[in-house]
C-alpha cells in the first residue's frame, strides 16, 4: 500500500506540474491575480488548455498500463501490449476510418478498431500461442492497420484533413479540449471497470488454463473480459489520442519488482504507473524547447522501442 | 455413498471413441491407481470430472449429485485437480502458487496454505520464486497448490511424471497418507511397479474402455498385461504388498 500511496502522491505533484508548464510562461498562481485580464487569460491556459491535456495523459496512460497487464497475464507473455500488439493502431485506424467517411462518433469508431484488433489476434494466434505466433500475427495486423491508416492519409481530400488524419498516427495529447475528455470518458471508465474484474481470473492462470478451470474461474468470460475491456479503454483513448506506443509494455515490467505478481496490487499499480509515466513524458517534451513539439507517440515509441529490443534480447539469452 | 462416479460415460472427438462406456467410482478413503497403454482414455477420464468437457453419454456424480449441474464455483471446492503438464508463467513464489488453492474458498487461508507445504515437505521453501526450484521440487510444490483447496478428492494425471526416483517416492507417499486420512484419490500413472505398491485398487483402461478394475494382485494377472501393454512381468514382494516390473515387450 505504501507503493501506491507514494506513486499517487507523486501523480499529484505531476498534475501540479503539467498545469504550470507550457507554451505561454504562465504559472497557476496567476489565477489568482487582481489583474482581471490575467487572471482570465490564466483561466484559458491553465483549465482549458493545459488540464484536459493533463487529464487526458492520465486516462490513456492508466488505460495502456492497465490493459497491457491484463494481456501480459491473459496471454502469459511478457510482450504483449496493446501498441505491439498493433491493437493501439487498429483503434487509431477506426477513428481514421470514422473521420475520413464523416461519421460524427469517432470513438465509436476507435473502439471498433480495437475489439477488430483483439478478436483477430485472439482468432489468428490462437489461445494457446507462443510468443513467436503471437508477434508475428501482431506485426501483420499492426502493418495493415498503419498501410490503410496511411491510405487514407494518402487519400485525404484537404491538407487539414491530412494534418488531422497524422495526428491519429503520431499520437499527442496536445490541443486537446475538454469535449475530447467528456467523449471519451465514460468508455474509458467503463473499460477499466471490465478490466479490474478479470484480477482473480489472472493470478490463477499463473498455472495454466487448466488449473485456472479447476479453480472454477470462468476461461470464456475472462477472456471476453479482457478483449472488450481493453478495446474499450485503449480503444476510446487512442480516438482521441492517438497511438501511442510501449506504455502498456514498459509499465508492468516496472512495476512487477515493485508490488509483485498479484493482480490486486498489480493492477492499480499498473494504471498508477501508466499515468505517472504518461504525464512524465508529456511533461518531458514540453521542457524540451524544439521549434516544433515533438509529438507524445513519437516521444514514447523512442523511449520503448529500445526497452523493448533488451527485453527481447533477455528471452534469446533464456531460450 | 462415493465421492466421485463415472456412469456409463461415452466421449468422441473427431468421430474417434475416446471413452466408450467407462463406469467407475470412488469411496473416501480409497485411492485408485488409473492405468493404461497411451491414448487409452485416462487423461479424458479425469477431464470429464473437470469439467472441461461433458461426455456425450452417461453421467459423471459428485457426492451422489449430478457433475453438470454443479456450479463451478463449488465443484472447486469439492475437487481438486493437478493437470498433466503444469505450466508456470511468472515468478511468483511457491507460497503464492500454493495459495492459489484457496481461490474457490475465497480466502486466503495461511493455515491451510502452510498444512499442505508441511505435507509436501516443502514448508522451507515458502519464499522462494517457483521458477528456480528443480522439476521435483516444482512438482511437490504444485501438488500442495491441489492440497490446499481442502477438497477431499483429489484427481491427479500422472504427478510422478519425469521426476526422479526420490520424487517419485515423495509424491507417491504424500497421495497415500491422503488416503489414509480419508481423501479420495485417483492417480494416472505410467509405472506399474509404483502403482501396484501404493493404491487400494487400480483400474485399467484400454481403448475407451475399463478392461479390469480391482486389487493390484488380483486383476494384473499374465493374460491382461498381455492383452492390454504387451508386455511379460516378474513379480516379487516387498513390505507385505506384492509388486511387478516390466521384463519384455512382446507383439
Amino acid at each position: 500500500m505504501k507503493i501506491l500511496a507514494a506513486m499517487l502522491a507523486l501523480l499529484i505533484a505531476l498534475i501540479l506540474l503539467s498545469s504550470g508548464i507550457g507554451a505561454s510562461h504562465l504559472s497557476p498562481s496567476a489565477l489568482l491575480s487582481n489583474n482581471h485580464a490575467v487572471a482570465e487569460l490564466a483561466r484559458q491556459v491553465v483549465v482549458d488548455i493545459r488540464l484536459p491535456r493533463t487529464v487526458l495523459a492520465i486516462l490513456t496512460g492508466a488505460s495502456l498500463g492497465l490493459a497491457g497487464a491484463v494481456l501480459q497475464g491473459l496471454l502469459r507473455n511478457p510482450l504483449a501490449d496493446p501498441g505491439i500488439m498493433g491493437i493501439s493502431s487498429t483503434a487509431a485506424l477506426g477513428a481514421v476510418l470514422a473521420f475520413y467517411f464523416g461519421f460524427h462518433l469517432i470513438v465509436a469508431g476507435g473502439i471498433a478498431g480495437g475489439l477488430a484488433a483483439v478478436v483477430i489476434l485472439v482468432v489468428l494466434a490462437g489461445r494457446r500461442t507462443g510468443t513467436l505466433t503471437l508477434l508475428l500475427a501482431s506485426v501483420a495486423l499492426s502493418t495493415l492497420a498503419v498501410a490503410l491508416t496511411s491510405l487514407a492519409l494518402n487519400l485525404a481530400p484537404s491538407p487539414m484533413a491530412s494534418y488531422e488524419i497524422l495526428f491519429w498516427l503520431l499520437g499527442s495529447v496536445a490541443d486537446r479540449s475538454w469535449t475530447h475528455v467528456y467523449q471519451a470518458l465514460p468508455l474509458i471508465l467503463a473499460g477499466w471497470v471490465v478490466l479490474a474484474t478479470t484480477g482473480r481470473g489472472l493470478d490463477a492462470l499463473a498455472l495454466g488454463e487448466d488449473v485456472a478451470h479447476s479453480l472454477g474461474v470462468n476461461l470464456v468470460r475472462l477472456r471476453w473480459s479482457a478483449v472488450i475491456g481493453t478495446a474499450m479503454a485503449v480503444g476510446a483513448a487512442v480516438s482521441v489520442t492517438g497511438a501511442i506506443g510501449f506504455i502498456g509494455l514498459v509499465v508492468p515490467h516496472l512495476m512487477r519488482p515493485l508490488v509483485g505478481h498479484r493482480s490486486a496490487r498489480l493492477l492499480p499499480a499498473c494504471a498508477l504507473g501508466g499515468a505517472i509515466l504518461l504525464l512524465a513524458a508529456d511533461i518531458g517534451i514540453r521542457l524540451v524547447s524544439l521549434t516544433v513539439e515533438l509529438k507524445l507517440g513519437v516521444a514514447t515509441s523512442l523511449l520503448g522501442a529500445p526497452f523493448f529490443l533488451i527485453k527481447v534480447l533477455r528471452m534469446r539469452e533464456r531460450e | 455413498m462415493s465421492r466421485l462416479a463415472w456412469n456409463g460415460v461415452s466421449l468422441a472427438r473427431q468421430g474417434n471413441l475416446v471413452l466408450d462406456g467407462v463406469s467407475l467410482s470412488l469411496a473416501k478413503g480409497e485411492m485408485i491407481g488409473l492405468i493404461g497403454p497411451n491414448g487409452a482414455g485416462k487423461t479424458a477420464l479425469l477431464r470429464l470430472a473437470v469439467g472441461f468437457e461433458k461426455p456425450d453419454s452417461g453421467e459423471v456424480r459428485l457426492d451422489d449429485g449430478l457433475l453438470s449441474v454443479l456450479p463451478a464455483a463449488e465443484r472447486a471446492r469439492r475437487l481438486a485437480y493437478l493437470p498433466q503438464q503444469p505450466e508456470t508463467a511468472w515468478p511468483i513464489t511457491v507460497k503464492q502458487a500454493v495459495a492459489l488453492g484457496r481461490l474457490p474458498h475465497g480466502d486466503h487461508d495461511a493455515g491451510a496454505v502452510a498444512r499442505a507445504l508441511e505435507a509436501v515437505g516443502m514448508s522451507d521453501f515458502a519464499d522462494r520464486p517457483l521458477t528456480r526450484l528443480s522439476g521435483g521440487e516444482r512438482a511437490l510444490v504444485l501438488l500442495a497448490r491441489a492440497l490446499a483447496v481442502e477438497a477431499g478428492l483429489l484427481l491427479l494425471d500422472e504427478p510422478t511424471a519425469n521426476l526422479d526416483p526420490a520424487h517419485q517416492l515423495r509424491v507417491m507417499e504424500v497421495l497415500r497418507r491422503r488416503a489414509d486420512q480419508g481423501d479420495a484419490v485417483v492417480v494416472v500413472m505410467h509405472d506399474l511397479s509404483l502403482a501396484t505398491r501404493s493404491c487400494d485398487r487400480l483400474a485399467v483402461l484400454h481403448r475407451g474402455r475399463i478392461a479390469a478394475d480391482g486389487a493390484p494382485d488380483v486383476i494384473l494377472d499374465d493374460p491382461l498385461l498381455r492383452e492390454v501393454f504387451s508386455i511379460t512381468v516378474e513379480r516379487g514382494q516387498m513390505q507385505g504388498r506384492s509388486f511387478l516390473v516390466p521384463s519384455r515387450w512382446v507383439a
